[in-house]
This record gives structure tokens, sequence and C-alpha cells, in this order.
């Protein structure tokens, strides 16, 4: 039985490499401007206006709880849709688009199990949507 | 009166008693020997024949005694006293002598003496004539060298003098110099001004371009999600890859062109501050060279004067060098003298020697007449 290749988009934050599922709302945009929201959790940075959208910003590196020294010179995200909410996540550089057949379980981490590999055997785990909103307090 | 008055008084009494005893004592000693009986008669047998041939032997004693003194008395007056007058004039004369002989070796001493001294003057005349004509010597060195440098800085100042004209006139040269390439470094600066905008105007676009490649990154990144959403992906594949190029060819476009911006900025900055350092350089420059011309311009001034000075010690130096010679021949007349002198003083030692063998001749002498007056005064005097 054929199985139906799953597509990601690839970015990098520092030197590590990752992959969301694509889907409808998917776009990497630049910006510049950041409103901050008082008494949100620390993982929302802000919110920012894009296209008619508001955008909820997440700070991915806190979430996925990544010390890096790097400070982001230009302010890229890469948004997604649920739900009807647009959300950003902040990316050092952004990526290409991998197909993958299969995906793999890295049964020692309790979160971002998920993972695929290139060409060359590198592991690139993926970020689903629904994880990554399930690690933040949004009222 | 004094019979006895001398002893040659003695001696002419005794000669006269003496002469008288004598015939009378030969008389009686002929008849005693020659007529004993005649002798007997009249001696032996007191009578008055014996009495009165005594008597008679006795007054002629008697009257020779008297007539020997009345002779001696004139004869000493003949004799004696012109012997007297001359004794005291000799005693005097050898008083004197011995005075004078006494002040001849008094004097003796004092020219020996002064013979020492003038010997020990002398040599050490000869010694300080040696040493002034070693100075002399030295001196007259001193001033040839002195007249051959005096001669040399002459030269050189005269030299100094045309080469501090030349210097001047070439340093008011180089000052135009200074002020033609000032003016350049000015123009340089306004160049280097005018090419600074123009780099920060490319460096503007250069980063234009960047932004324009950012777009271009991110377009490329969403057309391929876009693409990979979409049934239609192999359509859409052959537009990616030709927005991937041109995102890359952007990418190297803008780095190129910020690299030859940030190049030409840096240049351009590195040669305005070139410009001006080299300008403030000038500026110093312009500055000594103009302090220098002033001190170029005092130094000719001082150089003929100190040419003029120079000439002037020259001709002092040679006057003076003739003057040593003057004072080096003088010295050598000297010389000469004071060997004369030595000469001199050793022939007036020789006299002073004569004379001392002269004094002691005359003591002698004096001693010697001393012995004749004591002796005369013996015969001749008191007793």
């Amino acid at each position: 039985m054929a199985t139906r290749a799953q597509k990601f988009i690839s970015f990098y934050i520092g030197d590590q490499q990752y992959a969301l599922p694509i889907m409808y709302g998917n776009k990497f945009i630049e910006f510049n401007r950041l409103t901050a929201i008082p008494q949100v959790d620390k993982d929302i940075l802000g919110l920012i206006y894009q296209g008619g959208n508001i955008i909820t910003i997440l700070d991915i590196k806190r979430i996925l709880k990544i010390k890096s020294l790097n400070q982001n010179i230009q302010q890229i995200c890469l948004m997604f849709e649920v739900d009807d909410y647009h959300y950003g996540i902040l990316v050092d550089q952004g990526g290409e688009t991998i197909s993958a057949n299969r995906t793999f379980t890295d049964r020692q981490k309790k979160i971002f199990k998920k993972y695929i590999k290139t060409k060359d055997k590198a592991k690139v785990y993926i970020l689903e949507p629904d994880d990554i909103l399930a690690q933040i307090n949004i009222l | 009166m004094k019979v006895f008055e001398t002893k040659i008084y003695i001696r002419f009494i005794s000669w006269f008693v003496v002469v008288s005893v004598l015939p009378i004592a030969s008389l009686f000693i002929a008849v005693y020997f020659f007529n004993p009986e005649l002798f007997n008669s009249v001696f032996s047998q007191a009578s008055n024949t014996r009495t009165t041939i005594s008597f008679a032997t006795f007054i002629s004693l008697a009257l020779v005694l008297l007539l020997s003194l009345i002779a001696t008395k004139l004869l000493t007056k003949s004799v004696t006293k012109p012997i007297q007058v001359s004794m005291t004039e000799l005693s005097k004369v050898v008083d004197d002598l011995f005075k004078s002989i006494q002040n001849l070796s008094e004097l003796s001493q004092n020219n020996s003496e002064l013979s020492q001294f003038l010997i020990t003057s002398s040599k050490t005349q000869k010694k300080g004539l040696k040493s002034g004509t070693k100075a002399v010597s030295g001196i007259a060195s001193s001033l040839n060298q002195i007249a051959q440098k005096t001669k040399l800085a002459a030269k050189k100042t005269t030299s100094v003098d045309q080469l501090a004209a030349q210097s001047g006139q070439k340093s008011k040269d180089a000052l135009d110099s200074l002020v033609i390439v000032k003016q350049l470094l000015t123009q340089n600066q306004k160049l280097s001004q005018a090419l600074n905008q123009y780099a920060k105007d490319v460096k503007s676009v250069a980063s234009g371009v960047v932004a324009l490649a950012e777009t271009a990154k991110f377009i490329s990144l969403n057309v391929s999600i876009e693409a990979s959403k979409s049934s239609f992906s192999e359509d859409f594949s052959s537009l990616v890859a030709q927005i991937r190029e041109l995102n890359v060819t952007s990418e190297q476009a803008a780095g190129a062109i910020g690299g030859i911006a940030s190049d030409m900025q840096r240049q351009i900055e590195q040669g305005r501050d070139s410009a001006d350092y080299q300008k403030q350089e000038t500026d110093k420059t312009t500055e000594v060279v103009g302090q220098t011309i002033d001190f170029l311009r005092k130094i000719t001034a001082n150089a003929a004067q100190v040419s003029k000075s120079v000439q002037a010690i020259n001709k002092e130096t040679q006057e003076t060098k003739e003057d040593s010679k003057n004072i080096s021949t003088v010295i050598k007349s000297l010389d000469k003298e004071a060997k004369s002198l030595v000469t001199q003083v050793g022939t007036v030692t020789q006299v002073i020697n004569q004379q001392l063998v002269i004094t002691r001749s005359l003591n002698r002498s004096s001693a010697a007449l001393n012995s004749v007056t004591k002796t005369l005064n013996d015969l001749v005097g008191e007793k």
C-alpha cells in the first residue's frame, strides 16, 4: 500500500533544524513593530498586524527551552493558522519544504517527540501546531 | 833720669862695661902671668900702690860707666826714636792692614755668596728661558693651528653665507610648492567628500538591493510553501527555482554592491583621512619652512658678521704669530746672554778664589808683620 508523502516547512533556530507541517496560512513574514501584551504568558511575545490579520507571536525558543545567545536581527516569523486564529513563531532562518514518507518518534522526549530524517540522515523534529499551543497558557 | 829704659840700653851698657873691664882684666892677667912678682908686690902686700891702683881702676871703671851711660843715652836717642816712630807707624799700618784684610775677607765671602747666588739664579734663568722657549714654540704652534682653522672657518663661513642665500631661495620655492600642494589637498578633500556622498548613495542602493533580496527570499520560501500545498506543485517547481535563482542572484548582487560600497567608502575615508593628515602636515611644514626662511635670513645676516669677525681674528692671529716670533728671538738672545752671564760668573768666581788666596797670603804677611813689630817692640819698647 502506497503511503502518501507528508510535507513540512523547515526552519532553523540556532543551528538546529525544525519542521512544521504544511497547512493553510503558512507563510514566512518579516515584521518591525511588535505590540507587547500585558499580563499574558511569557511565551507570547506580542501581536502584529499583517495582511488584514492580527497575528500572535510566540517565543518558540522559550517554549523549546533553547538557550540561544543569538538575538534575532531580523524579526522573521513563520505563520500558521489554528481555528481561524493566526499565530507566528519567531525563527532565525527560513528553510525549504520537505516531503517525508515516514515520521519517527523519539521516545526519550516528552514533547515534540516526532521527527523526520533528511537525506543526510539528520533528525528534524516536527513542531505540531497543537503541541505548540498546548505549551502556552492562552486565556 | 831713667838709665835702663829699654833692653838696648842694657845691651849698650853691658857692652861698654865689658869693653872697659876687659882691657883692665887683660892687663892684670898679663901682669900676673908675665910678671908675677910685680903682681904680688902690688896686690899681695898691703901698700899704697895697691890702694892707688885699685882706686884708679875703680875711678876709671866708674868713669867708663858714666861715659857709657852718656853715650848710651845719646845713642839711644838717635837710634831708638826713629825706630819707635817707625814702629808706631808700622803698628798703625799693621792694624790698618789687618782691618783691610778682614774687610777683604768679608768682601770675598760676600762675593762668593753673590757668585753662588748668581750661578743659581743664572741656572734658574736658563731653565726659565728653556720653558719660555718651549711655551713660545707651543704658542706659535697653537697660533699656526688657529690661523689655519680661522682660514678654514672664514672659507666655510663664506660657503655658509652662500648656502644660506641659496637655501633662502630654495625655501621660498618650497613654500610656493607647499602652497600649491595645500590647494591640491583642499581640492582632494572636496573630491573626497563628493566621492563619500556617492559611496553613501551606492550603499543606500545596496541596502535597497539587500531588501529586494530579502523580499525575493521570502517570496521564494512562501512560493515553495504554496507550491507544496497545491496539487500543481510540478508546474510551480520551475517558477520556484527561478525565484530562488533570483533570490540567490539578488543576494550575491546585494553582497557585491554592499562590499564594493563599503570598500569604496573605506578607501574614500582613508583617502580623506590621509588628505586631512597631509593637509595638517603641509600646514605644519609650511609653518616650519616659514620659520626656517626667517632663521636662514638671520643666519645670512650673522654669517656675514661672523665672516668679518673671523677675518679680523685671522689678522690678529697673524700679528700675534709675528709677535711670538719676536718673543722667541728675544728669548734666544736672552738665552745667549744668560750663557754669557754664567761664563762671566765663572770668571768672577775664579777672581774671588784668587782674591781669597791673596787674602790668606795677606793674612800670613800681617801675622809676620805682627811678629816683626812685636820683636821690635821688645827691642825698643819699654821694659
